[in-house]
């Protein structure tokens, strides 16, 4: 039996699996390495020890610390040995080992003799493994040699101390800027690769001195330069000097704009893509300096490799996101990019397209992309998803097939996020677009019937209740929900239930059908299932009991719980079972953000693919619910916006301090977000004090100080302010914040009894007429527009002056009024000469907005624009035109 | 669970405020900014290379990335890596892709796959030369077979190619035919008897004697 | 050295060839890596820049080639040096013979040294070096000083040198050869 498995394994081991490291083993190895410590040397045998060693490493595999330094000393022998070879091995091993510091020095001064030899080969090398090991005293003895080294006829001994030098700025700065002269030098080397070392080098040691950076690039960009490589690296300097050269000059023509468009001549693809992404990376580019880089990115795509073909539509796929029309020249070759077989390339450019598409194409598109969904892997469907998302966002007339889309890849095989990125998609399309929302629902319906995501499930089933009873025919939803109580695990069933109660509650003529519904589920073997059932007939009043107000019962179904939930669970927690009911008014209401180290890591990017930064939803209802907790705000009314936090103060100082802006009818909040940075204080008796002068409709009436704010908890300040009723009151405030500092032991935690008042400058903060603007958008703007009517229309001309472009001025008209684009028409096409933007909003008092801006632009840059603006009352209509003749 | 998600929407919509009103003020911020991107390094840099055999095991890697800082995190990369690419037609063509924000380069030969890695940030063209590089070189040192069996036997010559090729991340050469010379002059002489020292001392001392004649 | 050289010089070791191994410590500036030099070619140099680890240098004395490993003997060596004298065919110990103030500490790194189980036997050099100075110890009070009597585990040797002015560097030789091992 035994026998034919033997012989097998012989096969394998002879022909396919054959392996010099065949069943190698450290411990032998490790015994094998003895030949280093041998009198006579044999050099060979020794490398193909090392070799062994090497690959042993290699796999990963660890030596304890009494291994390594047997090795590494036992190596340190070989040193002896004037063979090239093993000495190279040498070098390698003492990189792998990388012995403590202690240790590896024992090889300076025979790597110092390497450094000075006659033979090439090991001064490069030794320097490259010298600079490795050392310290800052032993650079200072060595400098001298590094210096020669750097000026070497040998580019390879060049190069390797240049190299060296890059690893050596970040730990020991102070020496290696010394060196300025040579390396200066050596980036007028004729090798190529000396250049580029020396050209990065150099920037390196000067790149805290802007003009040194601005003169460097001046002079190389006249010169030669003559490594591809060298030459991209210039291309990145260029574009941070005119990055920062860009605030002085708005005027005239960009300063070494023209050295970047040479570049797209070049004869090196590296060096022609670089320029082009430079090109397409500046800020606030024009579509005449964008279309030579386009030009080339365009040619790329269609090229033979696929790298060149990945780069340039990645490139292209991030311009399309400020600058579509620049791309919609590409689109042929975009679309032949549909079928490339690379699949990453594909949904590059697939995601363009549906960046650039106008409204027309929506639908040649999607019949593509429906055809390239079945064979690409989830993640790249994921971006597909988010980008068919927005694209339904900005046409909205077009949400039918972009939902039929949505449905239809739903139904097909897909794993959680890829589902759960499409059932987000519909939720968002319901919640934007009003006609989408029956067919979204049912389409939602159609999946629960067959999902195998609870989570996804009960989701819907949540959704389901709140939206399904405001559709003009709810029943048709009972079925499908029903249905869960059937055919679903406990969890799920459990969500039926609450989503069956909500239609009970909301429309009475499905009543005594859900009633009913009900009654079955009180037999159900789970005890969450019977006891919701029970809960909810009782409350709705299905088993005969008095009912409730409906009020409070529509108050429990559908009002969310008014606690953190975190908060909530460690109430919970500490219950001790006893007499004493839990009570829930003890859980506090105080919201403790997310640790400092949470907030500052940065987002994790969606998989690369440029998907957009997905919708933001509603942030109001959180706010709300904070402010209602503090009764002196309790007269105050509904609060109406909430701004976006703006920060006071910059990254990574002592205090991180934000500000939200909450409008009310005839109040203003200001909510200051509060972070200590600082683990060896806490600040006490905090609050920020409001210089009002140059708010002069403004007084203040409430400050609500924090008592504490310890080391990374965040805090809230608020102070509010009194404002005529109804006025979109504007101003400017200036801030400072106040407090009792006291010293704390980080080991013990424990702070010093007495403190010190300090106080810390904030930045000033305004409020401007578009915190009196929600950016709320309509799904037909025409329709809409027709439906108000002419009767409140008020119709006036501006002049802008000179402007940078026309985008940058209806970018700044469109903020400065805070509404929402609709249609797509914040985008400006590039060249022309004209354009019409539509912008919806609700104002003040609920007053709903519609805007329509026609702007031209003339010769000199001067644009002019023709707002008009329609509302449901004319002195809001008067007020828009308020906001822009002072803005 | 809402709170979390409003904050982070927050600070999508403050991202999108920022760039929109960058034009209008916020002169502070522009300082931000830029001290930013002058701390970022401009120099390209390389992450990791790979040669792994047609079962996704290791032949040789070298990380020069902190991303990876345990033997199983990197065990890790190299399965994903080795598994997402391994449809594809990379034998004429280098391909591409992305994996975890980092760019990755490969062409197969035989049983050898080879890797490149970048950051997503980098020239894509840099790192394929970077891997080109790599691959040709490897060529010229295996001449007759570039294979795995091939280059287990002399990975010696392997790892001493990846080492004159980047060092600590920076592109050391990427011209392949000087990085085999580099090697190359180092390889063992074949022919040179085995046990005694001295002729093999000898023999080094001429070759090192001829080799400066020839570059000089 | 050319190729042909090169193959004569292996020719002619294969007849004659004696070979030994030697570990030169001592504190630093007691002039190992001069010693050297004078052995190697005869020549002194006053200003040294100190040994960082260890040189290693091959010396042809007649038909004995003889391995130096010099290792560098600031404080932060003297652990490493134990790992350089394992197996040699003798320890040389310089000593600097003019500078009394650190007998003491060389006499106790010495004994620390000869301590280690891994060099039991291995015969010892003592060399006092600097006699050109005034005022240099002699070998009488070098010895006492070193404690050497008290080492009984191993041959020990004592000779006072000055490399500076060659004195008593052929005695050294002379010693060096005489303990030299035959190959083969």
């Amino acid at each position: 039996m035994a026998q034919p498995l033997v012989k097998k394994d012989d096969d394998r081991d002879d022909e396919a699996d054959y392996s010099p490291f065949l069943g190698i083993e450290k411990g032998a190895v490790l015994q094998e390495a003895r030949v280093f410590n041998d009198p006579q040397l044999d050099a060979r045998r020794c490398s193909q020890v090392i070799t062994k060693l090497l690959y042993l490493l290699n796999q990963g595999e660890t030596f304890t610390k009494v291994e390594a330094t047997e090795v590494f000393f036992s190596v340190t022998k070989l040193f002896q040995s004037r063979d090239i070879g093993l000495r190279r091995m040498v070098y390698l091993m003492i990189k792998e080992l990388s012995p403590s510091a202690d240790e590896v020095i024992i090889v300076t001064s025979s790597l110092m003799k390497d450094m000075n030899s006659k033979t090439d080969m090991y001064r490069a090398n030794a320097i490259r493994v010298l600079c490795r090991i050392t310290d800052g005293t032993l650079l200072t003895q060595i400098e001298r040699y590094l210096k020669q080294a750097i000026v070497d006829k040998n580019p390879v001994v060049a190069s390797a101390a240049l190299v060296s030098g890059i690893h050596l700025l970040q730990t020991n700065p102070e020496i290696v800027k010394r060196w300025s002269n040579e390396v200066q030098e050596a980036v007028q080397s004729r090798a190529a690769l000396v250049q580029f070392h020396a050209l990065g080098l150099l920037h390196q040691i000067r790149q805290n001195d802007r003009l040194a950076v601005s003169k460097l690039v001046t002079s190389l960009t006249r010169g030669t330069v003559r490594s591809p490589l060298a030459q991209c690296l210039l291309i990145r300097y260029t574009s941070q000097v005119i990055r920062e050269s860009a605030t002085n000059t708005q005027t005239g023509d960009r300063p070494f704009y023209d050295f970047l468009e040479g570049c797209l001549r070049h004869k090196a693809e590296m060096v022609i893509f670089e320029a082009a992404r430079a090109i397409t990376e500046l800020n606030g580019v024009t579509s005449r300096e964008l279309t030579p880089a386009i030009t080339v990115l365009q040619l790329f795509l269609s090229s033979s490799k696929p790298v060149l073909r990945f780069a340039a539509v990645r490139t292209l796929n991030k311009v399309a996101m400020t600058h579509p029309m620049a791309v919609t020249n590409c689109n042929i070759d975009m679309e032949s990019l549909i079928s490339d077989q690379n699949r990453s390339i594909a949904t590059l450019a697939i995601t363009t397209l549906l960046k650039t598409g106008n409204e027309s194409s929506v639908e040649r598109l999607m019949k593509q992309i429906t055809n390239f969904m079945s064979d690409i892997a989830d993640e790249f469907k994921i971006v597909v998803v988010e980008a068919i998302r927005s694209l339904c966002l900005k046409f909205p007339l077009k949400y039918r097939s972009l939902m039929n889309f949505l449905s239809n890849i739903l139904r097909e095989e897909g794993g959680f996020e890829y589902k759960k990125a499409i059932v987000d998609s519909i939720v968002i399309l319901i919640r934007d677009i009003p006609d989408a929302k029956e067919s979204g629902l049912l389409h939602l319906c159609e999946f629960i019937e067959d999902c195998e995501f609870t989570y996804l499930s009960t989701q819907i089933l949540h959704f389901l209740g709140i939206e399904g009873p405001k559709t003009s025919d709810p029943s048709k939803y009972i079925r499908y929900i029903y249905n869960r109580v059937h055919l679903e695990n406990a969890t799920v069933r459990a969500s039926a239930v609450s989503t069956l109660a909500k239609f009970g509650a909301m429309v009475d003529s499905l009543k005594p059908r859900i009633f009913v519904l009900l009654r079955r589920c009180l037999f159900d073997s789970d005890d969450e299932v019977r006891d919701r059932a029970t809960l909810y007939l009782n409350t709705l009043g299905g088993d005969g009991s008095v009912v409730e107000t409906d009020k409070d019962v529509k108050d429990f179904l559908f009002g969310s719980l008014d606690l953190p939930l975190v908060n909530f669970e460690t109430s919970l927690k500490n219950y001790e079972p006893s007499e004493e009911p839990f009570d829930i008014n003890s859980v506090p209401k105080e919201i403790k953000s997310q640790p400092l180290a949470e907030k500052k890591a940065p987002g994790k990017k969606p998989t690369g693919l440029g998907a957009p930064p997905t919708a933001p939803a509603s942030t109001v209802d959180a706010y709300e619910k904070l402010l209602s907790a503090i009764p002196e705000f309790a007269d105050f009314g509904k609060l109406f916006k909430s701004s976006a936090p703006v920060e006071l103060t910059e990254a990574e100082t002592e205090y991180s301090v934000n500000v939200v802006k909450h409008i009310f009818d005839g109040h203003v909040v200001f909510q200051y977000n509060c972070t200590n940075t600082i683990p060896e204080q806490l600040l006490e008796q905090v609050t920020v004090a409001v210089d009002a002068s140059e708010a002069e409709e403004f007084s203040q009436v409430v400050t609500k100080p924090l008592r504490a704010l310890p080391y990374d908890t965040p805090g809230q300040i608020f102070v509010a302010f009194e404002k005529p009723e109804g006025v979109p009151a504007v101003g400017k405030f200036s801030n400072m914040l106040r407090f009792t500092v006291k010293e704390v032991d980080t080991t013990t935690g424990e702070a010093e009894e007495d403190g010190v008042e300090d106080e810390y400058q904030l930045e000033d903060l305004e409020v401007v007429a578009a915190d009196y603007m929600l950016r709320v958008g309509v799904s037909n703007f025409r329709n809409a527009w027709e439906n108000m009517g002419v009767d409140c229309e008020r119709v006036d001309e501006y002049g802008l002056g000179p402007r940078e472009s026309l985008a940058e001025a209806v970018n700044a008209v469109i903020n400065l009024l805070g509404m929402q684009p609709c249609e797509g028409t914040e985008v400006v096409p590039s060249n022309s000469r004209s354009h019409t933007s539509l912008l919806s909003g609700v104002y003040m008092g609920n007053v709903k907005v519609l805007v329509r801006i026609a702007f031209g632009i003339d010769g000199p840059k001067e644009v002019a624009m023709k707002l008009a603006v329609r509302s449901e009352d004319e002195t809001v209509s008067d007020a828009i035109h308020e906001i822009v003749a002072s803005g | 669970m809402t709170l979390v998600r409003t904050f982070r929407n927050d600070a999508v919509d403050l991202g999108g405020q920022m760039h929109k009103n960058c034009m209008k003020c916020c002169s502070s911020l522009l300082g931000v900014l830029s001290r930013i991107t002058i701390v970022v390094d401009l120099c390209p840099s390389v992450k990791n290379i790979l040669l792994l055999d047609s079962e996704g095991k290791r032949v040789a890697v070298k990380y020069y990335s902190d991303d990876w800082p345990t033997n199983s995190s990197k065990l890790a990369f190299e399965k994903s890596v080795f598994t997402k690419t391994l449809k594809s037609n990379a034998r004429v063509e280098a391909e591409i892709s992305m994996f975890e924000n980092n760019i990755v380069i490969y062409k197969f030969v035989q049983d050898l796959h080879f890797f490149v890695t970048g950051g997503d940030e980098e020239n894509e063209l840099i790192l394929a030369t970077v891997l080109q590089g790599f691959f040709d070189a490897v060529a010229l040192l295996l001449r007759s077979n570039v294979d795995k069996r091939e280059a287990l036997e002399n990975l010696d010559l392997i790892l001493l190619c990846l080492d004159e090729i980047v060092d600590g991340g920076l592109i050391l050469e990427t011209d392949a035919s000087v990085i085999a010379g580099k090697v190359a002059t180092h390889s063992m002489d074949a022919d040179a008897p085995l046990s005694d020292q001295t002729i093999t001392q000898a023999w080094a001392t001429a070759r090192e004697h001829l080799t400066r004649t020839l570059l000089s | 050295m050319g190729l042909w050289e090169a193959f004569l010089n292996w020719l002619r070791s294969l007849f004659f060839k004696q070979e030994m191994e030697l570990s030169l410590i001592g504190l630093q500036n007691a002039g190992k890596t001069s010693l050297v030099n004078v052995i190697a070619t005869g020549g002194y140099s006053e200003d040294m820049i100190p040994t960082v680890g260890f040189n290693m240098r091959k010396v042809t004395k007649g038909s004995v080639t003889i391995k130096l490993w010099d290792l560098g003997g600031q404080p932060r060596f003297r652990s490493m040096w134990e790992r350089y004298c394992r197996a040699v065919s003798a320890i040389v110990y310089v000593v600097d013979a003019a500078d009394y103030e650190n007998v003491h500490v060389s006499k106790s790194e010495l004994h620390d040294l000869l301590g280690k189980p891994s060099l039991y036997g291995i015969p010892l050099l003592v060399l006092g070096n600097k006699t050109d100075k005034p005022g240099a110890l002699s070998k009488e009070d070098l010895t006492e000083q070193m404690g050497l009597k008290s080492i009984s585990d191993r041959e020990v040797c004592c000779f006072m040198i000055s490399c500076k002015n060659s004195t008593n560097i052929d005695t050294v030789i002379d010693w060096l050869v005489k303990h030299s091992k035959s190959k083969n």
